[in-house]
């Protein structure tokens, strides 16, 4: 594309972006007069955040009397939680400006089988980092759990693993994906995900403790700082593809298949995971992607997709499981649906 | 009476500047704060600024140059502000320009400008947008011509991948 090009395109795009005589006279008449111009530009942003002002205040006006009856209410965030994802990730901004300090998280992806969780999220501190040294050494301090809302349980305690996927110092922003196995409990999830939510929280070990507290505290190990966390939904377009098996293969009886965007997961009742290799998804373009074991943690197996995590984070949409028309697991071939 | 005198050329000066530079400047401000009415208030704190020092202004660089200089500053300084944590984070997709609910064209560029970090977003809008040379750019942001160079790399680097086949150039 040539320079003009690009130009043209921006011009195209912001079209409507454009001094509209009102604002001209303002501008004029702020310079005549040598004001400050953010007053009339305040009461613009006023009027912009009065409803959620509003929002607000009816949330403390409901908060209020249930706690005086007894109700224990931690804050106000925790309520807001409660509401609908697309409320709770409007407010989400305010939340996080208040409770996080220069950091922001947010969730970017989730996915969720019946015993397994994927969740890919950013977190990006403000002014970015001096240098990418800084950054690993601020990172390395901080640790993310899932939380199942249903449950309270800390449901990334069983099997997690936390890899950086992307990480940009000058921005300040990385990129995690957390992936939780055998997670499967009753609380958790129910029959269905669909509808059940979750906690994404990151917490930094106190820096104010010295060893000396340290050693007279031991019956109460020192709890991590809370610093950040995000509320979300389970995402009915993040299907998975799943099928209860019992089948024995050279490996072992494997009894659930899972096929997500960017996984396989393998589960056996006898034999050893992990298994190197031997997964392959047939498409139905007729595609063949061989997967690479990636973890295993006791008798479940997670495949990678070849070459799809040097795809950045868009790696994680490579497959659309409902594309996916068999999966041979050790040398069997399991058709779906 | 000669401190009135200039104040008097400064506005009417003003307005020639407004109608010269005035929505490209606005566009400038809106590619870094992802928010029109934001936008609005750098544009008009931008002319402020002009106003109040233009006797200041020494014609060693272009009028635009020297106008874009301020904006830059004007919008790294709102971006350091408290509002900051409420419009860094904006999804792009509700950045979106007034009367223009649904993208009239297509907007890949757009998104995939406004997707990159502050520092390339910058230098991009300032080489492809408004035309400036390198070390013009380095002058409006006050830093080594080598420091531009080399976030114009990553930042074409980085839109090359973001918009695949679609960029060739240079």
């Amino acid at each position: 594309m040539e320079n003009n090009e690009m130009k043209r395109q921006l011009d195209h795009a912001l079209k409507t972006v454009a001094v509209h005589d009102d604002l001209k006279r303002q501008i004029l008449k702020a310079c005549e007069q040598d004001e400050k111009p953010c007053v009339p530009i305040r009461e613009r942003r006023r009027r912009a955040y009065r409803p959620i002002l509003i929002a607000a205040a009816v949330l403390l006006s409901i908060a209020v009397p249930i706690t005086a009856l007894g109700a224990t209410i931690p804050a106000v965030n925790d309520i807001i939680a409660v509401f609908s994802e697309k409320f709770a990730h409007f407010l989400m901004p305010v939340r996080q400006q208040s409770k996080v300090g220069d950091f922001t998280m947010t969730v970017l992806d989730s996915c969720f089988s019946s015993d397994a969780a994927f969740v890919t999220y950013s977190i990006q501190k403000d002014g970015g980092f001096r240098s990418e040294e800084e950054m690993r050494s601020y990172l390395g301090g901080i640790s993310f759990n899932l939380y199942s809302d249903q449950s309270g349980r800390n449901v990334s305690g069983r099997g997690t693993a936390i890899e950086l996927m992307t990480m940009d110092w000058e921005a300040g922003t990385a990129v995690f994906l957390c992936y939780a196995l055998d997670m499967a409990h009753p609380d958790d999830l129910p029959a269905s995900p669909i509808g059940s939510s979750f906690t994404l929280k990151a917490s930094r070990e106190s820096q104010t403790s010295t060893p000396d507290q340290a050693q007279t505290d031991q019956t109460e190990p020192i709890q991590p700082e809370p610093f950040c966390e995000v509320s979300f939904q389970y995402d009915p377009k993040s299907e998975v593809l799943e099928k209860e098996l019992d089948l024995t293969t050279k490996c072992g009886v494997v009894t659930r298949v899972a096929v997500m965007p960017a996984f396989v997961i393998v589960r056996v009742k006898e034999g050893n995971i992990p298994v190197q290799g031997e997964i392959t998804v047939q498409l139905s373009d007729g595609r063949s992607i061989p997967c690479k074991l990636d973890s295993g943690a006791g008798y479940v197996g997670l495949y990678t997709y070849e070459d799809s995590r040097s795809i950045d984070i868009q790696g994680l949409e490579t497959i659309n499981p409902q594309d996916v028309v068999s999966v041979n697991v050790f040398g069997t071939t399991v058709e779906f649906p | 009476m000669i401190i009135e005198q200039e104040l008097q050329i400064g506005a009417a000066e003003m307005e020639r500047l407004m109608d010269a530079y005035g929505d490209i400047l606005l566009r400038v401000c809106y590619l870094y704060l992802k928010d029109l009415q934001l936008a609005e208030d750098a544009l008009q704190e931008t002319f402020l600024r002009a106003y109040r020092g233009y006797g200041h202004f020494k014609r060693e660089s272009s009028e635009k140059t020297w106008l874009t200089s301020i904006a830059c500053n004007v919008c790294k300084n709102m971006l350091r502000g408290s509002m900051k944590k409420q419009r860094e984070e904006l999804p792009l997709e509700e950045a979106v320009l007034p009367g223009q609910e649904e993208p009239s064209g297509d907007d890949t560029l757009l998104r995939a400008i406004m997707s990159l970090s502050p520092k390339h977003r910058e230098v991009v809008l300032l080489y492809y947008y408004q035309g400036f040379c390198v070390r013009e750019i380095a002058d409006i942001l006050d830093a080594p011509v080598s420091t531009i160079s080399v976030r114009m790399k990553r930042a074409r680097k980085a839109l090359r991948e973001r918009l695949g086949g679609w960029y060739y150039g240079e």
